[in-house]
């Protein structure tokens, strides 16, 4: 895609460099964004603890009254009441002490939100498999949400059983349930200085596996199009086509941070799209901007007032072991 | 809190299962508040943390413009009104980094508000000797500036040995309650209901 120039003032009203003032101001608001957010886990994370205990505790008081019909049920109600607290929430934090007994099998990578969805699968094995690679991926709750209703499909498919098929929606579509935060690109192998174009095509020679990690409504309709906007030509990275929302889809690949003036770009290839590309039964095109540094900050304000949808993710490569270096001896 | 008998609602109204019952009540009542107290405390923590990072990119920008009379004063201010923190606070983590460069010397025991009266406290022993008897004697904020505006230092030195005194509290503070008590909610809005919920 290509750049605009731009011309600032270099130095502010009381001479203070702006390009100096603006990385420093960036900094501290990335150090508060990351301390904020681990302050939202280490809550999480002893909420997850908390709640590990009381559930211990409870079954060890029904254990001590085996004897007696639904006295865990008896408690949980009053306990529901004198606590203020829901009842269900007691027994998805006792069906979690039960589905994890030994406290050091609870990870303090996995969220609450986590459990609640991984305690609703029964079969141990595939429940562990969730697990790992909820943990080894990093997905959100809501990613893992996704994988599960998805492959718990395929396996009904495969074990032969009758398929209950997902419903066709009724309700629309949501774009953000629809895009990541993050994309996995490992099926692919680059060096560390990879261009753009390199990315890109590297991505088009596996466009079945890219497909698979956008998702199954995908489809990719271009590449490297020619869009002509106030007489230049501007090229768009690829173009998708999402059946669900359904509407055009502009992904712009960047190999490094995520700047703010992607956001501007990417704004009038979707009006252009808007006005020259859209049928009236679809729904205005979305814009995807993945880099390989997010940051969140600077997205939160470049974002800010824009009309278009405009979504921002990074994306993560399996980079390959530094090679061996040969020394050939010369003849 | 108070602790209310159940004597209805039992499955055969009986005594024994009133008493087993306020007991899991009273246990469970326990690991929330404890909980929550570790909560406020992990936040507090990360609190610390994060002003101290602030601050060191703070003074190593200061540094970098080294030439410049007043720089650091008009990065502060400007800084202050871009991340919507107030002038004193901006001004209270510079200093406090400045206090404590390195950040091991940072102890997980102290909150935020104890550091705010540290840093006011120029002479390195003085706030050592305040550092040590916060920590030994588990003093809240409010003990701590008690025992500051008394001049407990001042006396000790006086009288040739170091007080390790345990105030008379009022009320027992537990050590899970420090955090909570100078809980400030800028960093991060915490709902004791959105803990249990």
């Amino acid at each position: 895609m290509t750049k605009y120039q731009e011309n600032p003032k270099t130095k502010d009203n009381n001479n203070l460099d702006i390009t100096d003032y603006n990385q420093i101001l960036g900094d501290i608001r990335s150090i508060l964004k990351k301390g904020v957010s681990k302050a939202y886990k280490a809550v999480d994370n002893l909420r997850v603890q908390t709640y590990w205990q009381i559930g211990e505790r409870i079954v060890r008081e029904e254990l001590e009254h085996k004897s007696r019909a639904d006295y865990g049920g008896y408690i949980i109600t009053s306990l529901a009441e004198d606590l203020n607290i829901d009842k269900r929430l007691f027994y998805r934090i006792v069906k979690f002490y039960r589905l994890y007994p030994i406290v050091v099998t609870v990870s303090p990578q996995l969220s609450w939100s986590h459990y609640e969805l991984l305690i609703g699968i029964d079969n141990i094995k595939i429940r562990k498999f969730y697990e790992v690679k909820t943990i080894d991926e990093s997905w959100s709750v809501r990613q893992l949400q996704k994988q599960i209703r998805n492959d718990l499909y395929r396996h009904s498919k495969e074990e032969g059983k009758v398929i209950v098929t997902q419903p066709i929606p009724q309700k629309p579509i949501l774009p953000e349930d629809i895009f990541k935060d993050t994309y996995n690109f490992d099926f692919l192998t680059l060096d560390e200085n990879h261009t753009e174009t390199d990315l890109e095509t590297a991505l088009i020679k596996h466009t079945e596996k890219l497909l698979l990690e956008f998702g199954s409504d995908f489809s990719i309709s271009g590449r490297q199009r020619k869009i002509m906007i106030d007489n230049q030509i501007h090229k768009v990275d690829l173009e998708f086509y999402h059946r669900g929302l359904p509407c055009i889809v502009l992904v712009d690949l960047k190999i490094g941070r995520f700047k703010s003036e992607y956001v501007g770009q990417m704004n009038k290839y979707l009006n252009w799209y808007k006005g020259h590309k859209t049928y009236p039964w679809e729904k205005d095109p979305i814009g995807i901007i993945i880099c390989r540094y997010k940051g969140i900050e600077e997205i939160h304000y470049a974002l800010g007032g824009i009309k278009n949808s405009i979504f921002v993710a990074e994306y993560r490569l399996k980079l390959p072991k530094a090679a061996k270096i040969k020394i050939v001896s010369a003849p | 809190m108070t602790k209310h008998q159940r004597n209805t609602k039992t499955p055969n109204n009986n005594n024994l299962d009133t008493t087993a019952y306020n007991q899991i009540l009273g246990d469970i009542r326990s690991i929330l508040q404890k909980g929550v107290s570790k909560a406020y405390k992990a936040v507090d923590n990360l609190k610390v943390q994060t002003y101290w990072q602030i601050g060191e990119r703070i003074v190593r920008d200061e540094l970098e413009h080294k030439g410049r009379a007043d720089y650091g004063k008009q990065i502060i201010e400007k800084l202050a009104i871009d991340l919507e923190f107030s002038r004193a606070t901006m001004f209270s983590i510079v200093a406090f980094y400045r206090t404590y460069p390195i950040v091991q010397t940072l102890s997980g025991q102290l909150s935020w508000s104890h550091y705010l009266e540290f840093i006011r406290i120029e002479n390195k022993n003085e706030r050592d000797f305040y550092e040590l008897q916060t920590l030994s004697n588990i003093w809240s904020v409010r003990q701590l500036q008690k025992q500051i505006r008394n001049d407990l230092y001042g006396h000790s030195k006086e009288e040739g040995k170091v007080i390790v005194t345990q105030p008379i509290p009022q009320k027992p503070i537990l050590p899970e309650d420090i955090f909570k008590d100078t809980y400030n909610f800028d960093f991060l809005t915490l709902d004791e209901n959105q803990y249990y919920g």
